[in-house]
């Protein structure tokens, strides 16, 4: 490439250029960076000037990385990636769209074979320099989006963001359609430079950067002074080099202001990057998926800019409004062509009421929810936002470079002393302990901080892996592991083709495992639909470490438990988080946020149970459960839960006919461990609830839920073996066929010991003989038996 | 009925016109505001408008022309005027939708006086509204004496309408039964009124059309159907999402109920107003005010008319059985009134709002609180 390059310059170069004494250092171009009528007009003034080199801003390093651009492989949108090679990774991003002046500006070099040059402050200087901030994705020259910054002077408090005071004072109602009501939509010739310098001009007259801000932007066009400079200085002549840059610093590229030294290049700090080209897309463009950098509605820019390209963009409102009725069609809301026509109609009423020549996707929108969505934006607001946003991927040539969520897993590796399991082969990970488990616990002989807690470390960076559905490694953690303690895990290990690949295919979701861990935690996040779930995904968020995805999972748990009507799902959200609770020493968690949550699913919980619980027989088993669940829960944390409303929901549900008898039986069996239900209480539903009449399965149905839990509290009451003798005895031979299943599941989870104690219960009601019984219950039944029983019993499945 | 017109228009210069009539109508009331605006409007008109689209906005927001101060007969999001206007200008009828007390008939009363200087020509859509009432009548007496003939036809505010080249406007469109609905389905298209029995058509004169209102509350009474609901734009109108607007129309449609119920009881303090209106807020849009807390929201609608009757039934109680104030026990009856309406779904839906959201405030809130915990 380098070359290339040299040998390009020595063809069109003759040396001795001398830079002007005034004015601008050679063709400046303002730009909005992703701005589609930019890239248009740059092209048009390219065509013009027809220079011999081309200088964009952007990071001075990543020069090299210009000729992928052309490879025919790749495919916007794309981004150019620096990070830093350690932790803390940080990185700067530059993406880079079909409709990117910049991208059109550097195409058009490559293809006539002129110079093409980054001339901003080279990546690693840049990252050195921004060490002390606050973590910096990309290079915005808009500089809206620095909310981390105080304001300090008198401009910047009247102002606070001037681009956003601008669209006010113009009665826009956002900077954004006050940006595209003035400069996406005018092709005059030159009409875009000239405003969009006098644009850049007036705002630096503000000086509304805070000081530190300000500094850097001095020290870039500095930098950017001393490059064109440069150029100049090998031969090229000063008319014919064109300069993108942001608006910003257009005014300022003029010979009058100092350039850059070679001391003070000297003296500018670096640190090692890496740098390579991504594929990108048009959903991160989207300032939905979280980064600044970018804009609100790539798809309707990148139409903007084919529409420009075929020649007016007068069509645009009809291509944008009849794509979202195709797509309102395709989801099965019939909408006809009238009615696009009259939002067509509608949204270029809206410009003119503002004088505008042109409607903005804000006139769009609005008259898509008026004519397509009956005057509900609700209505249209999804397809609106995916044709806006739209769903371009972008590609890069295979093989060229790496990635960085590769460059951090391996460093993950190297770390946490990983490296011996990259083996396709399978293996127990050894713990710090050499045991055949990882030890969450802080390892207190070790020497170092790293050490005390690399088991920890490591299952968070295994749990993470999971997240992300690379197979490098599975949980064996066993349920009895479990249930003994919660810092015990074990773990196998196996390292095949395939866990790279799927590693690169989440190279897209982040550029380190942690930041793709979360943002994977995110998407099922949103796609969750039940309580349950989102609760499950908290408590996996914890797993990892992820202390935002944890927030915004409980923020989901809140949320979800509000609409969410399922009883059953509520409850095991609650005994899910109440689990978490229990983690927090092991993973220094913070229970705060979490106990008002449970409390609110307690209460959410005990609210939804009468009503979940007059259910048929076949969910009836869930809902006892889950009843069982809440009851588990509220001995947690007896002090902070509205467990007196749950006890009397209980009452309601024991005593509540139409419930089902099962989780009837269930709830007075929770009273009863409880220590609340009066005797006479309790003798008064088991003899209404198990008496002769009474249909057959509802009356096993509710000795069964009694008998789930607190078994010996029923044994010693002989009222109760005096309803069942009473109610089995007063069945004819259907009724008994249709109770026995019942009866059987729950007799058949009673110990021997137990069983005895009932025989001699029965024994004294009956008024027989104790042993006998016993001897009659113990005998095992031989085949015989079983094979006349079975036949007696027809097709009743008892599993003898 | 009465909340509904009054609930937006406080702020009017009412009073400015003396006479007899109860109720003036609006492009009478503020008669000098639009000829000011008229003077002053230099923008091009569309075809049968007395304002430019621009001057419409003016008049319904509220500004300055001149000298004279326009006040803003609508408080709300301007977007929702803008929207309405360019409708209008598009030649497309417009259908104004909301909860009761959004002030529907109040803009289309509005829209009408400044667009075409007459808010008059009305149809009052009830379950009683016939076909004729939409399209021409006769004078039976001339009819049987004289046979068909343009002097027994009596038009209908539509026909006139349509001869004119005004604006008509069609209240509460859902209540009419459809057959009826559906005699406005050619005519918006056709721009054309058929008299079959004269052999004559009465073309639509440029500036008409149509604003109709319906209620949120009425759906599925009478729905439209979709080929008229196509006809229509449809602008829904919010409730007042802000909490301060609706405080102060909701504090100050108590004062008149007051005094105008001559209740033997002081107005309710700013803070209880803004207490009530800040449960109806929250439950209706399912999050607490500062956004942190999602809700979940009671089956039925609570519209601003209804934060009104809560206060105004707390005065009446106060005032007759309690001491003349009213306390937070005289509102809490009527708060779980307004929120239990049919479905016994939503008393889980306020015991959790009390235990989540009122009971955690503590401070001010705890007299309310423990009133409702009380009852439910």
């Amino acid at each position: 490439m380098a070359a290339r390059k040299a040998n390009l310059g020595a063809s069109t170069v003759v040396p001795g250029k001398t830079p002007p004494t005034t004015g601008p250092l050679a063709r400046i171009f303002g730009v909005r960076h992703l701005s589609p009528m930019g890239a248009w007009h740059v092209e048009r003034f390219l065509d013009e000037v027809d220079p011999t080199a081309v200088l964009v801003e952007g990071p001075s390093d990543a020069t090299d990385e210009i000729a992928h651009l052309l490879d025919k492989r790749t495919v916007p949108p794309v981004a150019l990636l620096a990070f830093t090679q350690k932790r803390p990774v940080r990185s700067v991003l530059f993406p880079l769209a079909a409709y990117s002046p910049e991208w059109v500006a550097l195409r058009w070099a490559l293809r006539k074979n002129r110079v093409a040059r980054f001339i901003d402050l080279a990546a690693s200087v840049y990252l050195a320099r921004s060490e002390a901030a606050a973590e910096h994705t990309h290079e915005d020259d808009d500089e809206s989006d620095e909310a981390e910054e105080k304001p300090e002077t008198d401009t910047q408090r009247y102002l606070g963001d001037p681009y956003e005071a601008i669209a006010k004072l113009s009665g826009d109602p956002d900077h954004d359609t006050w940006w595209e009501r003035h400069f996406e939509h005018s092709m005059t010739p030159d009409s875009y430079r000239l405003s969009i310098f006098e644009l850049g001009r007036e705002l630096r007259a503000l000086e509304y950067e805070s000081p530190r801000r300000r500094e850097e932007t001095l020290v870039r066009e500095a930098f950017m002074r001393r490059r064109i400079r440069d150029t100049i200085a090998e031969g090229h002549d000063p008319d014919r080099i064109v300069v993108i840059c942001g608006a910003y610093h257009a005014p300022v590229l003029v010979a009058e202001e100092p350039a850059m030294t070679d001391e003070e290049i000297e003296k500018l700090p670096t640190v090692p990057v890496t740098r390579t080209l991504m594929p990108y897309s048009f959903f991160r463009l989207s300032s939905q998926s979280g980064y600044g950098a970018g804009n609100k509605a790539p798809g309707y820019f990148q139409a903007l800019y084919e529409e420009a390209r075929e020649g007016s963009t007068a069509r645009l409102g009809t291509r944008f409004l009849a794509e979202v009725a195709g797509r309102l069609r395709k989801a099965g809301m019939v909408r006809s062509s009238a009615e696009v026509i009259e939002a067509v109609r509608l949204a270029e009423g809206m410009a003119s009421l503002r004088d505008a020549h042109a409607p903005t996707l804000r006139d769009l929108e609005d008259a898509a929810a008026t004519c397509l969505g009956q005057g509900e934006p609700m209505n249209v607001a999804r397809f609106i936002h995916d044709v806006a946003v739209g769903d371009a991927l972008g590609k890069v040539p295979p093989g060229v470079l790496r990635t960085s969520i590769q460059d951090d897993f391996y460093r993950w590796v190297k770390d946490l002393r990983l490296e011996d399991y990259l083996k396709d082969k399978e293996q127990i990970i050894k713990g710090s302990t050499s045991k055949d488990w990882l030890d969450l616990r802080q390892d207190r002989f070790a020497k170092s901080e790293d050490a005390a807690y690399r088991d920890r470390n490591r299952s968070i960076f295994l749990h993470r892996l999971t997240v992300l559905g690379i197979g490098f490694a599975t949980n064996r953690t066993s349920e009895e592991d479990r249930a003994q303690s919660t810092y015990k895990e074990v773990w196998a290990a196996r390292w095949t083709p395939d866990c790279e690949i799927q590693l690169v295919e989440n190279a897209l979701r982040g550029d380190t495992i942690e930041i793709a861990a979360a943002r994977s935690i995110g998407e099922a996040l949103d796609a969750a639909e039940n309580v349950h779930a989102a609760a499950n995904l908290a408590r996996r968020s914890v797993e990892c470490d992820l202390s935002d995805a944890t927030a915004a999972a409980l923020a989901r748990v809140s949320t979800l438990a509000v609409d969410d009507g399922d009883f059953v799902a509520v409850a095991g959200a609650a005994l899910e988080l109440s689990h978490l609770v229990a983690y927090k020493d092991v993973r220094k968690i913070d229970v705060a946020p979490l106990e008002p949550l449970v409390a609110q699913l307690f209460l959410r919980g005990a609210l939804l149970a009468p009503e979940a619980s007059r259910c048929n027989e076949e969910a009836s088993r869930n809902v006892g459960a889950a009843l069982g669940h809440l009851h588990r829960v509220g001995l947690m944390f007896p002090d902070k839960l509205d467990v007196d409303r749950f006890t009397s929901v209980l009452d309601a549900i024991a005593d509540d006919d139409v419930a089902s008898a099962h989780i009837a039986g269930v709830a007075s069996a929770i009273l009863l461990e409880r220590g609340i239900l009066q005797d006479d209480v309790l003798d008064r539903r088991i003899s209404r609830r198990i008496c002769p009449g009474v249909s057959p399965s509802e009356g096993a149905g509710f000795f069964e839920g009694l008998a789930t839990r607190n078994r010996y509290a029923l044994l010693s009451r002989r009222s109760l073996w005096a309803a069942m003798s009473g109610f089995v005895e007063a069945m004819d031979h259907d009724d008994f066929r249709r109770a026995v299943v019942a009866l059987r599941r729950a007799f058949g989870s009673f110990e021997t010991s137990e069983a005895r104690k009932i025989a001699a219960l029965l024994a004294e009601l009956w008024g027989g003989n104790e042993k006998e019984l016993l001897r009659a219950i113990e005998t095992k039944v031989d085949d015989a038996e079983l094979a006349a029983l079975q036949d007696d019993l027809g097709d009743l499945d008892l599993d003898l | 009925m009465a909340t509904k017109k009054d609930t937006q228009k406080a702020d009017g210069g009412e009073g400015s016109v003396k006479s007899d009539v109860l109720r003036e109508p609006a492009e009478r009331l503020y008669a000098s505001e639009l000829e000011a605006i008229a003077a002053a409007d230099k923008f091009e008109k569309p075809a049968g408008w007395r304002l430019s689209p621009k001057a419409v906005l003016l008049y319904i927001m509220g500004g300055k022309v001149g000298e004279t101060n326009i006040t803003p007969k609508y408080v709300g999001a301007p977007r929702i005027v803008e929207i309405a206007i360019a409708t209008l200008a598009t030649d497309r009828a417009l259908l104004l939708i909301g909860e009761p007390g959004t002030a529907k008939s109040w803009l289309s009363e509005h829209l009408a006086a400044a667009i075409c200087n007459d808010s008059q020509l009305l149809v009052q859509g009830t379950a009683g509204t016939t076909e004729e009432q939409i399209r021409y009548t006769w004078n039976y007496a001339l009819l049987l004496a004289e046979g068909p003939s343009p002097k027994a036809l009596v038009p209908s505010p539509i026909h006139r309408a349509l001869e004119a080249g005004k604006l008509v406007r069609f209240e509460e469109i859902t209540r009419c039964p459809s057959e009826v609905q559906d005699a406005l389905i050619t005519l918006l298209s056709e721009k054309v009124l058929a008299v079959p029995e004269l052999g004559f058509h009465v073309q639509a004169k440029r500036g008409f059309n149509v604003i109709a209102t319906a209620n949120t509350r009425d759906r599925g009474v009478n729905d439209m159907s979709a080929a008229l609901k196509r006809r229509f734009n449809i602008v829904v109108l919010p409730v007042p999402s802000d909490i301060d607007t609706e405080v102060s129309i909701v504090a100050r449609r108590v004062r008149e109920i007051g005094s105008s119920l001559k209740l033997p009881a002081a107005p309710p303090a700013e803070e209880a107003v803004r207490r009530v209106v800040q449960v109806f807020q929250e439950l209706r849009r399912g999050q607490t005010i500062d956004g942190k807390q999602k809700l979940k929201s009671p089956s039925g609608v609570l519209s601003t008319a209804e934060a009104i009757s809560v206060l105004g039934n707390g005065m009446a109680l106060a005032g007759h059985f309690g001491n003349g104030r009213v306390s937070d026990r005289d509102l809490a009856a009527g708060l779980l009134g307004a929120v239990v309406k049919e479905d016994s779904k939503d008393e889980a839906v306020f015991v959790e709002y009390l235990e989540n959201v009122m009971k955690k405030r503590g401070g001010a809130w705890e007299p309310l609180y423990t009133a409702c915990k009380e009852l439910v």
